[in-house]
C-alpha cells in the first residue's frame, strides 16, 4: 500500500479531483486508513472553500470606463503613449510546446550535415584494401565532437609546443614515407587533401573519433587560433 | 498523472463558444477594431481583475495591473499565434504583470496607503458598499493578509486555481510550468494558508 510520503504530494490535486482514476484509487485506499493524511485533505478543501467564497472588492463603473478609455487611446494613437511600470514579455507569453520539432526532410537528406557517430561496440579489424584511385574514395568518416582553442598558456606551454611540433613532424614525414614506399599504394590522402601543415600550435583536441584504423588523423590549426585542420594519412603498417 | 477538470459537455460548449467569439474578436482588433477591444475588455475584465487582485491585494492596484495588461495585449497582439485561447494568454499576461507591479510596488514601499484602502470597497461617492457584513469584511481581510505571505509563485497557481477556478493543464499553460509543478505549488500554497488562518477557519 502507499505510504503517507507516496501520496502526499497528490492530496491537494485529490481534494480538487485532478487526479487521474488509478491515482486517484490509490489514494482513497491510502486515506481509509490514515487520519493524517484524512486531515491533510479536509484543510485543503477548507481552504479552497474559504478562498472560492471571497470576492474582491467590487469596481465601480466609471474605473472601468476610465480604464477603457485609456486602453481606446491607446489604440487609436491619440494622446502620449502609456508608461509602463510592468514588461511587457510579449515573446514568451504564450505558452512553447513542449516537444522538440523533428528536423525537416531536407535536413535529414543533406549529405554531410550531420556526422554519423561510429559505432562503438565492434571495432573492425583494420582493413587491408586499398581504396581505388580517383574521386570515387569515399574519405573515411571522422567525427570532430569538439574542438576549442587553447586560449591561456601554462607554464610549460612552450615545451608543449615543441612535443607538438616534434610530434607532427614525425607523423607526417612518416605517412609520407610510408606513401612513397609501399608499392602499389593508391596514396588516398593525396585524394583528401592537402598534406603540408603549417606551423602547428597549441590546440585542444578532444574526443576526435577515427572509424576507420587504416588511417590515422593528423591535426593542426592554421594561422588563425580557432581554426583547426584534419588531415587524414594512412596509418602506418597498413596496406 | 493529473487530469483537467471535470466539465459537463454543455460547459465545454459554452467554452468553446466564448473561445471562438474571442478569436474572432481578436482578429477585428489586429485590424484596428475599435468596438473590438471594448468587448474583448468587457468579457474579460472582471475576472482579470479577481485574478490581479488577489495578487497584487489592492483594488487600486489591480485596476492598474489590468490597465497594464491590456495595453500589453494592445502592443503584442500582431504577435498572438493563437497557439492557446485568448483567455489563457490574457490571464498569463495579467499574472506576470501583477508579479511585475507586486515587485515594482515594494521597490517603492509606498504600499501601506493602498493596502488599508483596498479593505474597504467603497462607490463612486465615496461610502462603504452596504452588501458586506463585518465578518464576511474580517474575513476578507483575513485572507488579503495571509494571501500576501504566500510566496508568490505558489499564490499564483492557487489563485488562477482558486479564483479562476482554471484546471492543472490550464495553470501549467499559464504559467509556463508542468502540471507536476502546478499540484506541488497549489498544494503549498493551501498548506501554508491553513497556517497563516488557522484562527479564522478552525
Amino acid at each position: 500500500m502507499a505510504t503517507c510520503d507516496d501520496v502526499r504530494p497528490l492530496l491537494g490535486a485529490y481534494a480538487d479531483k485532478e487526479l487521474e482514476a488509478l491515482e486517484a484509487d490509490a489514494v482513497a485506499t491510502h486515506l481509509e486508513q490514515c487520519g493524517r493524511c484524512r486531515q491533510t485533505v479536509r484543510d485543503q478543501q477548507r481552504v479552497q472553500h474559504v478562498l472560492a467564497g471571497g470576492e474582491p472588492p467590487p469596481v465601480p463603473d466609471y474605473r472601468w470606463d476610465e480604464i477603457g478609455k485609456r486602453l481606446r487611446a491607446e489604440l487609436e494613437g491619440t494622446g502620449k503613449p502609456a508608461v509602463l511600470k510592468t514588461r511587457p514579455r510579449i515573446e514568451s507569453l504564450e505558452p512553447t510546446p513542449v516537444s522538440t520539432p523533428s528536423l525537416r526532410a531536407e535536413e535529414l537528406a543533406t549529405p554531410f550535415a550531420r556526422v554519423p557517430e561510429a559505432p562503438r561496440a565492434a571495432p573492425r579489424a583494420p582493413s587491408t584494401a586499398c581504396p581505388p584511385f580517383g574521386g570515387t574514395a569515399r574519405p573515411p568518416s571522422v567525427t570532430v565532437l569538439r574542438v576549442r582553442p587553447r586560449r591561456y598558456r601554462d607554464r610549460f606551454g612552450w615545451a608543449a609546443h615543441a612535443v607538438g611540433a616534434v610530434a607532427a613532424t614525425l607523423i607526417i614525414a612518416l605517412g609520407m614515407a610510408s606513401m612513397q614506399m609501399g608499392p602499389g599504394l593508391p596514396a588516398p590522402a593525396a585524394a583528401l587533401g592537402p598534406i603540408a601543415l603549417a606551423g602547428p600550435k597549441d590546440v585542444a583536441i578532444m574526443n576526435v573519433e577515427m572509424t576507420d584504423p587504416g588511417y590515422e588523423l593528423v591535426v593542426s590549426s592554421g594561422d588563425a587560433d580557432d581554426v583547426v585542420t584534419i588531415y587524414v594519412v594512412p596509418a602506418r603498417g597498413s596496406g | 498523472m493529473v487530469g483537467g477538470r471535470r466539465h459537463g459537455d454543455a460547459a465545454d460548449e459554452a467554452a468553446e463558444r466564448e473561445a471562438r467569439r474571442d478569436a474572432e474578436l481578436v482578429e477585428r482588433l489586429r485590424k484596428g477594431d475599435t468596438k473590438a477591444l471594448e468587448e474583448l475588455y468587457h468579457r474579460h475584465r472582471e475576472r482579470a481583475y479577481a485574478i490581479a487582485y488577489r495578487l497584487v491585494g489592492s483594488r487600486e492596484d489591480a485596476l492598474d495591473v489590468i490597465q497594464e495588461s491590456f495595453i500589453h495585449v494592445l502592443r503584442g497582439i500582431q504577435t498572438f499565434r493563437g497557439q492557446s485561447s485568448f483567455r489563457t494568454w490574457l490571464y498569463r499576461i495579467v499574472t506576470h504583470a501583477a508579479l511585475d507591479y507586486r515587485r515594482w510596488r515594494s521597490l517603492r514601499a509606498t504600499e501601506s496607503l493602498d493596502s488599508e484602502r483596498a479593505l474597504e470597497p467603497i462607490d463612486a461617492s465615496g461610502q462603504p458598499l452596504p452588501q458586506d457584513t463585518a465578518a464576511d469584511r474580517d474575513l476578507a481581510a483575513a485572507i488579503d493578509k495571509a494571501l500576501a505571505n504566500v510566496s508568490e509563485k505558489n499564490r499564483a497557481a492557487l489563485v488562477l486555481f482558486a479564483i479562476e477556478g482554471m484546471s492543472y493543464k490550464e495553470i501549467a499553460d499559464v504559467l509556463g510550468i508542468s502540471v507536476g509543478t502546478v499540484m506541488s505549488r497549489i498544494f503549498n500554497a493551501r498548506q501554508r494558508l491553513r497556517e497563516l488562518l488557522a484562527s479564522e477557519i478552525g
